[in-house]
C-alpha cells in the first residue's frame, strides 16, 4: 500500500514538472481616494512548457490582479473573446473618468452610475488597451481607474491612469504570491 | 432578520469529491489560509468566520450497503477491498449528486439550513464551492432564489447569499449516460432586480479533468474567460440578473494536482476579500 502511494506520488509529481509555472509582475504606485500615495502591483501567473504527453502548452490566467497596500486587491479580467483586461464595476459605481484614444485619463464633468459589470477600469501599453497574454517581460503597463464609490470610498484608487514599472517574470513553485507589497518597496 | 453588513462575514465551504469522512476534509483551514494570507498581503484586518459545510457523511451513510458488498468481496484481499471502498466512496458521490436522488436532495437541505443559520443571525453569507460541491451550491442557490420570502430583488439585506465563488466545477459537462445526464443543467431563476446582478465568479483550469471531462487531462478548449460552465450557463445567468464571471486560472499542476490546486491559489484569495470588502 504504501509502496504504491509512494509510486502514484512520484506518478503526480513527474507530470507537473513538465510544465514551468511563472508569476509576472510589475510594481508602481497608485493615490488612493484621501490623497495619499500606496505602493501597488500587478500579478498573475503563467504555465509554459510541455504536457505529460510531451505537447507545448503555455497558458496565462486570464486575469490580473492589482494588489494595493492598505486596500483590498482588485482582479482585471479578461472578456470572453480574449478582449482586453477590465475592473469591472460593482453596485452602485459611478463612472467619473474616461480613456480617450490615447488611453489617457479624462475626467467627467458628470459622473454616471454603471450598472454592474461595466468597465471600471483598463489595463494598456503605448496606448493600447491589452490581454493578459500581451503582458510580456519588459513591457511597462498603465492602470487606469475610471469610477469612484460614494458608500464604499475605498473600493478604487483615485481615478487617473498610473504607470507601472517594466514587468519581470519569476519562477514559482505553485501559487506563490508577491511578498509583502507595503514594506518591500516604497510609494 | 436581514442581513446586518457590519456583523462578521460568514464563508461557507463547501467541499468536493472525497474519500474518508468529514473529520478528514480540510477545506475550511484551505480558505482560512487563503483570507488570512490575501488580508496580511494588503496589511489589512477585518472580522469573519469561515464555516464547514461536510456531507461526505450523508454520502458515506448512502452508500453503506454497496460498501457492505465490497467488504464481503474482498474477504482476504485487505488491497482489492481498499481500492473498492475508494472507488464506491468516489463514484457514489458522484452518482448521488448526477441522479438527483433523495440523498442529493438530504444535501442541499441541510446546505440550505446551514446557510440560513448564518442569514437568520444577520451574517452576510458568501458561499465557496470545489469540484462537486459546486453542484450542490448553485442548486441550493437556485432554490433557494426561487422563494418568495428572500432574494428581494435589490434588496440585498433579503440575500441569504451575497456571491458565489466555484472551482474546479463539473457543472460546465454536458455528458449523457444512457439516458442519464451526468450534470443536469440547473435553472437560474431570475433575481427580479433592476440595479443588482447576484455575483457568480467562477475560477477553472484548463488541465483539470473535472472541467474538462477529459481523463487523460487534455487541456479544454476555452475563448478567452469562457470556459465550459460559462458556455453553459452564460445566457441563462444574463437573461436573470446574475453575472457569471469566468476566470481562467493556472498553477504548474496537471491533471488531478491541477485539481486541487485552487485551494492555494492567492488570487482567489484576493477575491474573496474583495468580494466581502472591497
Amino acid at each position: 500500500m504504501i509502496l504504491r502511494t509512494l509510486l502514484t506520488a512520484s506518478l503526480l509529481s513527474l507530470l507537473s514538472a513538465c510544465v514551468s509555472h511563472y508569476r509576472y509582475e510589475s510594481a508602481g504606485t497608485v493615490v488612493d481616494t484621501e490623497g495619499q500615495q500606496q505602493a501597488a502591483m500587478l500579478y498573475w501567473f503563467v504555465d509554459d512548457g510541455r504536457l505529460w504527453y510531451g505537447k507545448p502548452y503555455k497558458m496565462p490566467d486570464s486575469g490580473v490582479t492589482l494588489l494595493v497596500c492598505d486596500t483590498t486587491a482588485k482582479s482585471f479580467d479578461g472578456g470572453d473573446a480574449g478582449e482586453p483586461l477590465m475592473l469591472k464595476s460593482r453596485s452602485g459605481d459611478r463612472l467619473v473618468a474616461s480613456n480617450d484614444g490615447s488611453n489617457q485619463v479624462i475626467m467627467l464633468d458628470t459622473p454616471t452610475r454603471l450598472p454592474p459589470g461595466s468597465q471600471c477600469g483598463t489595463i494598456g501599453v503605448d496606448g493600447k488597451l491589452v490581454s493578459s497574454a500581451q503582458l510580456t517581460t519588459t513591457l511597462t503597463p498603465g492602470v487606469s481607474i475610471l469610477c469612484d464609490n460614494q458608500s464604499r470610498p475605498n473600493r478604487y484608487p483615485k481615478a487617473g491612469r498610473y504607470r507601472f514599472d517594466p514587468i519581470e517574470r519569476i519562477k514559482v513553485k505553485g501559487n506563490a504570491a508577491p511578498a509583502d507589497i507595503c514594506t518591500s518597496s516604497s510609494p | 432578520m436581514p442581513v446586518n453588513f457590519t456583523k462578521p462575514a460568514h464563508v461557507v465551504v463547501v467541499h468536493g469529491v472525497q474519500t474518508g469522512t468529514d473529520a478528514d476534509i480540510d477545506s475550511v483551514g484551505s480558505v482560512t489560509r487563503l483570507i488570512d494570507k490575501a488580508l496580511q498581503r494588503s496589511h489589512l484586518q477585518r472580522d469573519y468566520e469561515t464555516v464547514g459545510f461536510y456531507y461526505e457523511d450523508i454520502n458515506d451513510e448512502a452508500q453503506k450497503y454497496f460498501k457492505a458488498i465490497t467488504k464481503g468481496l474482498s474477504v482476504g484481499s485487505p488491497l482489492t477491498g481498499t481500492a473498492l471502498k475508494m472507488v464506491v466512496e468516489l463514484a457514489g458521490d458522484v452518482v448521488t449528486a448526477a441522479a438527483n436522488t433523495s440523498t442529493a436532495k438530504k444535501i442541499r437541505r441541510k446546505l440550505a439550513k446551514k446557510i440560513r443559520e448564518s442569514y437568520d443571525a444577520g451574517h452576510p453569507v458568501l458561499l465557496v464551492s470545489h469540484s462537486l460541491g459546486t453542484v450542490y451550491s448553485l442548486n441550493t442557490i437556485a432554490e433557494m432564489m426561487a422563494r418568495d420570502d428572500i432574494f428581494k430583488g435589490d434588496n440585498r439585506k433579503t440575500w441569504p447569499v451575497q456571491g458565489l465563488i466555484t472551482m474546479g466545477s463539473p457543472l460546465g459537462l454536458d455528458l449523457q449516460m444512457g439516458s442519464q445526464m451526468i450534470f443536469p443543467k440547473c435553472n437560474i431563476p431570475p433575481l427580479n432586480a433592476t440595479y443588482e446582478v447576484f455575483p457568480w465568479h467562477n475560477y477553472f483550469n484548463r488541465l483539470d479533468p473535472v472541467v474538462s471531462g477529459n481523463v487523460f487531462g487534455k487541456p479544454v478548449q476555452i475563448s478567452g474567460a469562457k470556459g465550459p460552465v460559462e458556455t453553459r450557463y452564460g445566457a441563462d445567468t444574463q437573461a436573470n440578473q446574475w453575472l457569471l464571471h469566468g476566470h481562467a486560472v493556472t498553477s504548474g499542476k496537471q491533471w488531478l494536482l491541477a485539481h486541487t490546486a485552487y485551494w492555494k491559489n492567492p488570487r482567489i484569495g484576493d477575491r474573496i476579500v474583495d468580494m466581502l470588502w472591497g
